[in-house]
């Protein structure tokens, strides 16, 4: 109750209250002594500091070389490509990752025991953002392995569509 | 054939256009007039030589890359003061973050001393010059936390209002307006003993 009635003396003393409010305030400032006493040290303090900021307070450097630094850093941001632009390849754990990924999916299928029994098959694996289609056929003795990268997360138009509908079918 | 800018000379409002078309001499020249007011609120808030330059350069590099979002409603040095101004309070934030919390802090933020204190009813600042007048509420100010330093820098010296400080500061009117009142009471009170000093 103490604070709401201080906060609501200083808010009045800086003119934030509204008018209704403000009269309640000025009639305590009228009949209790104590907070009038305080209302007079809060309105001392504000107009001590009005108009008395310290301002002997300059830059510790020369103009020359406060300036430079700045415009090096500017110089410097404005050489950095906009972080949208930048590629996914210029990750360092990307530019390693996918192409040990493409790897381990060669080797892998190259590993795999001859698969009987099926004419043709498709997997595709997506090593983050290279995607590996693999295709075997046992009756056409064949297995092709395409790898392309989804580089700026669209499709690659220019990709041939190598999926074995047909083949797949087959198998059914 | 066009008049060559004379860039010191030239109105803050021109050097700022040609600084928004990217003339680095408009805006070297923006520096240099401004850089001591831009400086003197960065310390004023953080009370330390190295990282009031750090900081009020940070301002600077900032205000190049967002020049062309001044549409000039405020100057241009208000402008730059409230950069400045948000920079310090993140830096102030960041450097609150990783002291560790005392109780003594706490008490200080919920006006656990100034609560206690009798009322100042003595001008403490009466036959006083200006200047060393000034260099008491300096004084005085360095021993404010920051959160009190920073309420009353806004309010008296920036001249903000509560909803405005709020905002800056991230916090709620109701804390501004206690921070406000228990930085004041402490400000009389060290203004006080300052002048007790004064007189023994």
């Amino acid at each position: 109750m103490k604070l709401d009635r201080e906060m609501k003396l200083q808010a009045w003393l800086d003119g934030e209250l509204p008018a209704a409010e403000a009269r309640e305030v000025e009639q305590l400032i009228a009949t209790d002594g104590e907070f009038s006493a305080l209302a007079g040290e809060l309105r001392m303090t504000k107009s001590i500091l009005a108009g008395n900021e310290p301002d002997e307070v300059v830059v510790p450097e020369s103009r020359e070389f406060y300036f430079s630094k700045i415009s090096r850093e500017i110089e410097r941001l404005e050489r950095q490509p906009a972080p949208a632009a930048r590629s996914v390849w210029s990750s360092w754990w990307v530019r390693i990752l996918a192409p040990v990924g493409a790897a381990a999916a060669m080797v892998a299928l190259v590993a795999l025991p001859n698969r009987q029994g099926s004419g043709a098959d498709e997997t595709e694996n997506s090593v983050q953002e290279s995607t590996v289609i693999q295709f075997h056929s046992t009756t056409e003795k064949m297995d092709v392995i395409w790898i392309h990268s989804d580089v700026d997360g669209t499709p690659d138009v220019s990709s041939p569509d190598l999926t074995p509908k047909p083949d797949r079918n087959d198998n059914n | 054939m066009s008049k060559p800018f004379d860039y010191p000379t030239s109105l803050d409002v021109k050097l700022v256009a040609a600084a928004q078309q990217g003339d680095m001499l408009a805006f070297e020249e923006l520096v240099a007039r401004h850089r001591d007011k831009v400086y003197a609120r960065a310390f004023s808030m953080v009370r330390n030589e190295d990282e009031a330059v750090d900081l009020s350069q940070e301002a600077w590099v900032k205000a190049w890359q967002r020049l062309i979002q001044f549409q000039g409603q405020a100057s241009f040095a208000t402008w730059m003061t409230r950069i400045v101004i948000n920079l310090c309070l993140d830096h102030l934030r960041k450097a609150k973050r990783q002291r560790a919390e005392s109780i003594e802090q706490l008490d200080e933020e919920l006006g656990g001393v100034e609560r206690q204190m009798p009322v100042v009813n003595v001008n403490p600042s009466e036959g006083l010059e200006r200047t060393e007048l000034r260099k008491r509420i300096d004084r005085a100010m360095t021993q404010l936390s920051y959160e009190h330093r920073t309420v009353l820098i806004l309010h008296e010296f920036e001249e903000m209002e509560y909803k405005q400080i709020a905002k800056v500061m991230g916090c709620s009117i109701g804390t501004v307006m206690s921070r406000l009142f228990y930085a004041r009471r402490r400000l009389a009170g060290l203004l006080a003993g300052l002048k007790r000093e004064d007189n023994r």
